[in-house]
């Protein structure tokens, strides 16, 4: 249900309007049902542009757990001090009321494929013609002793919300002279420039205001994982005295009584300790039993983004096996939502709409309060292979980081978060 | 009761446009991962620029000065690389006759 208000304000946005005008040919048009598990991203993005080139005619169900959207895209940035929780905080209000998207604050706790049907916790059961699983990540601490549960002496602040505020304080709160850990799991995990960009944000914190602490990047991978060159100089330029990158530092055990954390060859004590998880696909995806590659990641057709062995269910995002050289990324799951959008509609007899030849990648990381670089590859869909691969010649990461791709970061985080919940 | 005359509001948007809708299905989704980074329709906040309503032959000039290195680009070029030249056309032509934004609209 939407206020009166916001009704008026829709009737008035004349883009919106015309957007919808631009929309698949009328008269081919059948109706479906497509239900959406997850709204970040991926399934926010996807729901609207259902509803946008179906010019209203396919009904959309979006099921999330969390009252309000909070990006992880710009959350470093929280920890650094350049930004506040609400910042990054987005109503789902826009989403759910003009375009029209039935939006279902609740948890999905039962998959019937046989039957096309969702249970919710709620105990409503929702029927679908096409399914879409977009639940992000879930975290297996378990698979560092003494982590699980320990979130509150060791947050992760890998999804955005209350951790990234918690890590916040924590950094605020700890006295000059302290040690701060940061560890990064092995790959993949979600945004992998995200954990060296923290590096340096934390580190710019740190030489601003507790200049005499240090941080310890704890990398359980053998080096940098996306923009090395670039993270690599500017850890040495600017943070050389703070910042201590080491490779190979895989996390054995840690003890949250004593904030310690156990590498094979030695202990770390921490004032802060920032334990980024190993990660696998939202767990909500088990409620189908997909096959899961390396008994994490859905396995997807990228032709059709179906889970493998599962008619009329898709997914997308982080929690699909990626295609070859795919980040987990914000942009890449709002490019996947459209992808996916075009493929349902043709699927549901949008014979007009065609999936997009080709998705884009784009990050930005800060290396300081005001500078930014980027990492961008384009992946083309290969019909002989049927899947995407990274175009050669195309695509590319910053030598330096400058100003003005900070200004370039800021205007993408605004563009993306309306492109993705309208 | 909002909704009936969402919808019908829905449905008149859909009688309203139906002339170029057929040509722009095969285009929509191309020009909407234009869309991730450019702003929804191409209406961009902050520092990357608006391509809605643009002529298209100024946003093919302004590629043209990309690539000439008369204007600076940090990931356009870039980007610009993994597509087709015919792509790149029916991109620019749907954003030309996208409504330019609010804040730029006559």
């Amino acid at each position: 249900m939407i206020s009166r208000r916001s009704f008026l304000r829709y009737l008035g946005s004349l883009p919106l309007c015309a957007a919808l005008g631009a929309c698949a040919t009328p008269g081919a048009r059948r109706n479906g049902h497509v239900v959406v598990v997850g709204g970040g991203f991926a399934g926010a993005t996807l729901a609207r542009h259902v509803r946008l080139w179906s010019a209203g005619s396919v009904a959309v169900t979006l099921v999330e757990r969390h009252p309000v959207f909070i990006s992880c895209p710009m959350s470093n940035r929280v920890l650094g001090g350049q930004l506040d929780l609400v910042d990054l905080t987005q109503s789902y209000d826009r989403l759910f009321g003009p375009w029209g998207i039935e939006g279902r604050f609740d948890t999905a706790v039962g998959i019937d494929p046989d039957r096309r049907t969702v249970t919710l916790a709620g105990g409503d059961r929702l029927s679908y013609d096409r399914l879409v699983l977009a639940p992000g990540i879930d975290f297996l601490p378990e698979e560092i002793p003494g982590l699980a549960g320990e979130e509150v002496t060791f947050p992760h602040a890998w999804k955005a919300g209350p951790q990234t505020q918690l890590l916040r304080d924590q950094l605020t709160a700890m006295r000059d002279g302290g040690v701060v850990a940061l560890h990064i799991p092995r790959a993949p995990f979600r945004c992998p420039p995200g954990p060296y960009e923290r590096a340096c944000l934390v580190a710019h914190y740190l030489k601003r205001h507790k200049p005499r602490s240090k941080l310890l990047v704890l990398d359980a991978n053998p080096e940098i994982q996306s923009k090395k060159t670039f993270f690599q100089r500017y850890f040495a330029e600017e943070y050389s005295g703070i910042l201590e990158y080491r490779p190979n530092s895989e996390l054995r055990q840690v003890d949250a009584a004593t904030r310690t954390l156990s590498l094979d060859f030695e202990t770390v004590h921490a004032d802060v300790a920032n334990v980024i998880p190993p990660q696998r696909a939202g767990r909500v995806v088990d409620l189908v039993g997909p096959p899961l590659v390396n008994g994490r990641w859905v396995e997807v057709d990228w032709r059709t983004l179906g889970v493998r062995g599962h008619e009329h269910i898709h997914c997308l995002g982080d929690a699909a096996f990626p295609a070859p050289g795919m980040p987990k990324s914000g942009h890449l799951a709002n490019q996947q939502g459209k992808l996916l959008a075009a493929i349902l509609l043709q699927d549901l007899g949008y014979a007009s709409i065609r999936p997009p030849p080709a998705l884009v990648n784009a990050c930005y990381s800060f290396i300081d309060d005001h500078r930014a670089g980027h990492v961008v590859t384009v992946f083309r869909f290969d019909a002989t292979r049927g899947s995407f691969f990274a175009v050669e010649g195309a695509g590319g990461v910053s030598t330096n980081a400058s100003a003005e791709e900070g200004r370039l970061a800021q205007a993408w985080a605004r563009n993306i978060w309306a492109d993705t919940l309208g | 009761m909002i909704r009936p005359i969402l919808a019908a509001s829905l449905a008149g948007a859909i009688a309203l446009s139906g002339v170029a809708a057929a040509q722009d299905g095969a285009t929509l989704a191309l020009a909407a991962t234009c869309a991730t980074c450019h702003g929804p329709n191409g209406h961009s906040q902050g520092a990357i620029p608006s391509l809605a309503g643009r002529p298209q032959a100024r946003l093919q000039a302004a590629l043209n000065d990309m690539i000439e290195g008369r204007r600076p680009a940090t990931i356009m070029l870039k980007v610009l690389a993994g597509y087709r030249p015919d792509e790149v056309d029916a991109a620019l032509a749907w954003f030309s006759r996208q409504p330019p934004p609010p804040a730029t609209a006559p």
